[in-house]
């Protein structure tokens, strides 16, 4: 008996608290930088593709909707050769972020994936790729990396010794 | 020793973490505890090649008794098995000293997983977890080191180094390399070559495997690059020579990607060389047949069942011979055989490819109809070898590997008579030096065994013969009288150098234990084969005589099935050219055969008598360009069969992936051809009168095989595994997105309908089966988790059943043989003054299918070496030549150029040199030479540039080609027939 008066007193004060839901999508709730939604493909702060086509994320992705192909440019930097998300397979678990090595996938706050054609939902690299960083501002994986790249010689990513001179005699 | 399942009997009680354990007494540790499936970190020692305690990785503490409480640290690898020995892999002390090990081999390896070919696959990866070495401590600043160009084959990323050394132990101890080496000291230990180049050793490859993490990578695979858990692979058999290397071939969005080693217990082992583990490139060649030509399609989209028979059938009534070959599976040569009748049968073989042939048949005859042929495993134990006639490093590279290893027997034979095990590798080669077992070799090309030889001749093919002779007449008469004076009449013939040879060879022989002698078929002389022949009969007849050995190795994959289906009746190539010119025959079947001892010319005057030639082959070639039907064969990474080995094991190589339609199994395409064409022959109406027996299979057919052809030279089951196993990973990636840029509906799996592996990830576990196709344990990613799936280290594979052989009964018969010029030739005496040449074999192009990989062409065109001509150092000083000087070769209206090099062992008109295209790689053919002018070098070497930007061109264009079809994954249904979707 008293329970069921509990109840209908608890039930009955939320007629005057503020509502959590919103009138969407005339209003819009506010989802945190961290949300998980889309996924994008970022840059590093020099404007160049992140993703190094290591596979991680594919391997992690629990419904296997990520498939891509590495290929290697001229000056050494390894990219995608197409890099796919079937978005409606995709469960937005956030995991090929927390896989991926050079912060390059991210997902974003942006939940509005609805499509009246399924294939619609698959998404390319063109569509993926932004121009910007993400949430990580400053990271760029070949600076911290041991291979040659472009400009990047040898021991001159950071925390590196210059080359060592094999054929010099000093100990 | 149990030989067949590789376990010692001499086994004794281990503790470890108190339980007892029954360990192999005679390895160390290491391998005791790996033996027993323990997960231990290690970094040096490999089971082939021993322990040196360079990394200092496996430690364990070791208990006095079981008293003691404190025990003693103790590096695993270099410690010899006792009875009740107590270790521990599990107390703190061992545990966090392994993790301290690897923490400062980690202090300078860089940040590269995710761009390093190795990761997914990295044996220092597996150890760091192992570990549980999770966070680095080490704040200060890593060293580097410049990388240096290894070729196109072998990448080298030298800052991921961890000093461990296999990588030289493997290249300049195991497999005898000498332009590799290791440089500096304490922490700037350099792995690399004295300068940027090419690396000359045949077993580079190798280097990708032994290393344990990222330095060496596979440079082909790197190009067109997918993780292992992306691979979908299957097993197979390396389809470059007669040895039956045992691969794994992994494939990714339709195209192959890679070859890699896959353990034998008997055959490889641990090791591949470079032609099986990169000529695989064939497959994704711009040279293959995809379209059949010369039949016309109802629709423009697919070929069907009804399309073929419809053109095939113009072709009913007419009389068609069926050309085999060494390259197409045993089903598909038998099949055609069966199809055409065994009188219009032939091999493909020229008259004197048949000679030997008959003598390849009559040795297998006399001394392998009880006994079998010498695995690698067991000729590793030789301690006496003779090879004749035989240049193994380039015709059959891992079996010149293993005689590398028989070698040293001698050496470990010495360290065991000091007490040194054999697995205590430095002991053991500091102990021998530079001994060697005994080993003779005779061959007209210096070959690289020599330098392992204690004395190696130079002959012509008929003096090699002279020689055997001499030695089989000297043991026959050995036996009966010891008449020094009859002794040297017998050698009074032979120069002192041939006279020494045959001396020593006699006296060793005798001595030896294990001897082995070794020759083959590729100087095409069947008087070599029949001097062999008279020499093991007089050895088999000799009571005091040890067994000797024998070994005869052939030139392609499936050489010795072919072989078994050559009898009297079988056609040699100007007997079918014959056929055709005198109109018997209407047309012939060309079964992946690119007829290569056909000149050009007799090649037109095939087609212009031939009314019909249709082709079945994977690439184009000269046959398949005046053919009139070309029906696309699978290649061998796209389809199921067996190959029969030198010793006539048949292994059997699975499909990787389900190869784009119209492209088909050979023997599918001949079961078309026999359904639409008519031939007057057993088989079909064997096959005609069991109808209801569906042919689908594989499977299906060899049943029907072995049901109701008695000449069916399988006896057994080869088709042992039922087991379903998955192709793929169980982490493999991508499923619902890989082909979703045409579909987001997820296309239903290729079902095989052989049933023996699924393209999937679902099935069986690899591990199920002992054709694994790939390995891995938990916790052990990279090919080394195949400790855990071997009865012990170093064994059979835990899933092992016997392979079948082949059967060797051949009837004696006797085929004319037609002499060619080029016979008389080689016999020539001294005194007609003609210079006799013969090729050194070629690593890359001396097998026609990996001749067709784009980067052995840049490396057959490289600016690095150039093609060479060796000649007597007395001729060359005669006409005043010097070492350098180019030389124009001229042979059959044929020139070349080439530069000089002498040779101070060669006989005065024997002549050798690398020069590849000049006329087929002939042996013993008539050349002569003047000196080259200015302008002929000139425009070789140019020749040579536009070669190898042509290559490179084409390379290129393969990868652009591969990378597209990445993306238009072929969808298929069934990998069945050609109606199947």
């Amino acid at each position: 008996m008293l329970s069921q008066l509990r109840t209908m007193w608890l039930v009955l004060k939320h007629t005057f608290t503020k509502a959590d839901t919103v009138q969407y999508p005339e209003e819009k709730p506010y989802l945190a930088p961290r949300y998980r939604g889309r996924i994008v493909l970022t840059r590093d702060p020099d404007g160049e593709e992140r993703c190094v086509g290591c596979n991680l994320c594919a391997v992690a992705c629990p419904v296997d909707c990520i498939s891509l192909q590495q290929t290697i440019d001229d000056d050494g930097r390894k990219r995608a050769d197409f890099f796919r998300i079937n978005f409606s397979r995709c469960i937005l678990c956030g995991f090929c972020e927390e896989a991926c090595p050079t912060y390059a996938i991210q997902l974003t706050p942006d939940v509005e994936l609805a499509e009246y054609d399924r294939q619609n939902l698959v998404y390319e690299k063109e569509h993926l790729l932004i121009s910007g960083v993400g949430k990580y501002h400053d990271y760029n994986f070949y600076h911290h990396s041991g291979i040659k790249v472009g400009d990047k010689g040898k021991g001159q990513a950071e925390q590196e010794r210059p080359p060592i001179d094999i054929k010099g005699l000093m100990p | 020793m149990d030989d067949k399942k590789g376990t010692s009997s001499q086994k004794v009680t281990v503790y470890i973490d108190d339980i007892a354990y029954q360990v192999n007494k005679e390895n160390n540790l290491l391998a005791g505890v790996l033996s027993q499936k323990l997960n231990l970190p290690y970094f040096c020692w490999h089971p082939s090649m021993g322990s040196v305690g360079a990394c200092r990785q496996c430690a364990v503490t070791q208990y006095q008794d079981e008293n003691d409480t404190r025990g003693r640290l103790v590096m695993a690898c270099m410690t010899p098995v006792s009875d009740g020995m107590r270790i521990t892999l599990q107390d703190k002390s061992s545990a966090k000293f392994r993790e301290q090990v690897i923490g400062a081999m980690m202090t300078n390896h860089p940040h590269d997983c995710p761009v390093c070919a190795e990761g997914g696959e990295c044996h220092l990866q597996d150890m760091t977890v192992m570990t549980g070495h999770n966070s680095r401590d080490y704040q200060g600043t890593k060293r580097t080191f410049n990388n240096q160009y290894l070729g196109e084959l072998v990448g080298h990323e030298m800052n991921r180094c961890i000093t461990c050394y296999r990588c030289t132990r493997f290249y300049n101890d195991y497999a005898g390399g000498k332009d590799f080496g290791v440089y500096g000291s304490k922490n700037q230990v350099y792995f690399g070559r004295q300068k940027d180049g090419t690396l000359e050793s045949e077993f580079s490859g190798n280097l990708v495997e032994v290393c344990p993490t990222g330095v060496f990578t596979n440079k082909l695979f790197s190009a067109h690059y997918t993780r292992k858990w992306d691979l979908q692979s299957a097993p197979s058999v390396c389809a470059h020579c007669s040895v039956g290397c045992n691969t794994s071939i992994g494939e990714r969005y339709g195209s192959v990607r890679r070859v890699m080693n896959r353990y034998s217990y008997d055959l490889n082992g641990y090791f591949l060389c470079d032609r099986g583990r990169y000529g695989i490139g064939f497959v994704n060649g711009e040279q293959r047949i995809k379209k059949a030509k010369g039949i016309s399609q109802a629709s423009p989209e697919k070929l069907t069942r009804l399309d073929v028979s419809k053109s095939l059938a113009h072709f009913r009534g007419k009389r068609f011979m069926g050309i085999g070959s060494a390259r197409a599976s045993l089903e598909a040569n038998f099949y055609l055989k069966q199809i055409v009748g065994e009188e219009n049968f032939s091999a493909g073989y020229s008259g004197q490819q048949m000679a030997v042939a008959k003598a390849h048949q009559q040795l297998l005859n006399n001394y392998f109809t009880k006994d079998r042929m010498l695995s690698l495993r067991e000729v590793e134990q030789c301690d006496f070898i003779l090879l004749i006639g035989e240049d193994l490093t380039k015709t059959s590279p891992r079996f010149a590997l293993a005689l590398r290893q028989a070698c040293r027997n001698s050496g470990i034979e010495k360290a065991a008579s000091m007490g040194v095990a054999s697995w205590q590798d430095s002991a053991v080669r500091t102990i021998s030096g530079k001994r060697n077992s005994p080993f003779f070799a005779m061959h007209p090309t210096a070959t690289k065994l020599d330098e392992l030889t204690e004395q190696h001749l130079l002959l012509v093919p008929d003096d090699i013969e002279k020689v055997m002779l001499a030695i089989t007449n000297l043991l026959g008469s050995d036996l009966n009288e010891k008449n020094s004076e009859k002794h040297e009449k017998q050698l009074e013939n032979y120069n002192t150098e041939q006279q020494l040879f045959i001396n020593k060879v006699i006296s060793e022989l005798v001595k030896a234990k294990k001897p082995l002698i070794v020759t083959g078929d590729s100087l095409l002389s069947a008087k070599i084969l029949s001097a062999t022949n008279k020499l093991m009969a007089c050895l088999e007849n000799n009571p005091d005589q040890k067994k000797v050995n024998l070994v005869v190795l052939a030139s392609a994959s499936n050489s010795i099935g072919l072989l078994s289906l050559i009898d009297e009746k079988s056609l040699s190539s100007e007997q079918v050219l014959a056929k055709l010119s005198n109109n018997e025959m209407d047309g012939f079947i060309c079964l992946e055969q690119e007829l290569a001892t056909f000149t050009d010319n007799e090649l037109t005057l095939l087609r212009e008598n031939a009314e019909t030639i249709i082709v079945l082959d994977h690439s184009e070639s000269r046959v398949s360009a005046i053919a009139d039907i070309v029906l696309p064969a699978a290649a061998v990474s796209e389809c199921n069969g067996h190959f029969v080995n030198y010793q006539g094991r048949i292994q059997r190589f699975s499909q990787v992936h389900a190869p784009i339609l119209p492209i088909l199994d050979s023997w599918k395409w001949l079961s078309y051809v026999e359904k639409s064409l008519e031939f007057s022959t057993t088989s079909q109406s064997i096959l005609r009168k069991n109808k209801a027996e569906i042919i689908e299979t594989l499977d299906q057919l060899h049943h029907h095989f072995s049901k109701h052809f008695t000449s069916w030279p399988v006896t057994g089951n080869v088709l042992l595994v039922q087991n379903s196993v998955a192709r793929m990973t169980q982490r493999a990636s991508g499923r619902t997105s890989q082909a979703a840029n045409f579909s987001v509906h997820e296309t239903k799996v290729v079902q095989d309908k052989d049933q023996h592996y699924r393209f999937s990830m679902e099935g069986n576990k690899p591990n199920t089966v002992k054709d694994m196709p790939f390995t891995w344990a938990p916790g052990w990613n990279s090919n080394q988790s195949i400790n855990h799936h071997q009865v012990e280290i170093q064994g059979q594979l835990s899933n092992y059943h016997e392979d079948v052989y082949l059967a060797f009964q051949f009837s004696n018969f006797n085929h004319k043989v037609e002499q060619t010029s080029d016979d008389t030739l080689a016999g020539d005496s001294p005194v007609d003054k003609k210079f006799t040449y013969f090729p050194q074999g070629s690593l890359f192009q001396g097998e026609w299918q990996s001749a067709l990989t784009a980067e052995f062409d840049l490396l057959k065109y490289s600016l690095e070496k150039n093609p060479t001509l060796y000649l007597s150092t007395e001729f060359s000083e005669s006409q005043g030549w010097s070492q350098g000087q180019w030389l124009k070769v001229t042979a059959d209206n044929i020139n070349c150029i080439a530069q000089l090099k002498c040779d101070a062992r060669l006989p005065k008109y024997l002549v050798y040199g690398d020069i590849y295209d000049f006329i087929n790689n002939k042996s013993g053919i008539t050349v002569k030479f003047s000196e080259a002018t200015e302008f002929e070098v000139i425009q070789q070497q140019e020749s040579r540039i536009n070669g190898y930007q042509l290559a490179k061109e084409n390379q290129k264009n393969i990868l652009e080609r591969l990378k597209k079809s990445d993306q238009h994954i072929p969808i298929r249904f069934v990998a069945g027939g050609l109606d199947d979707a």
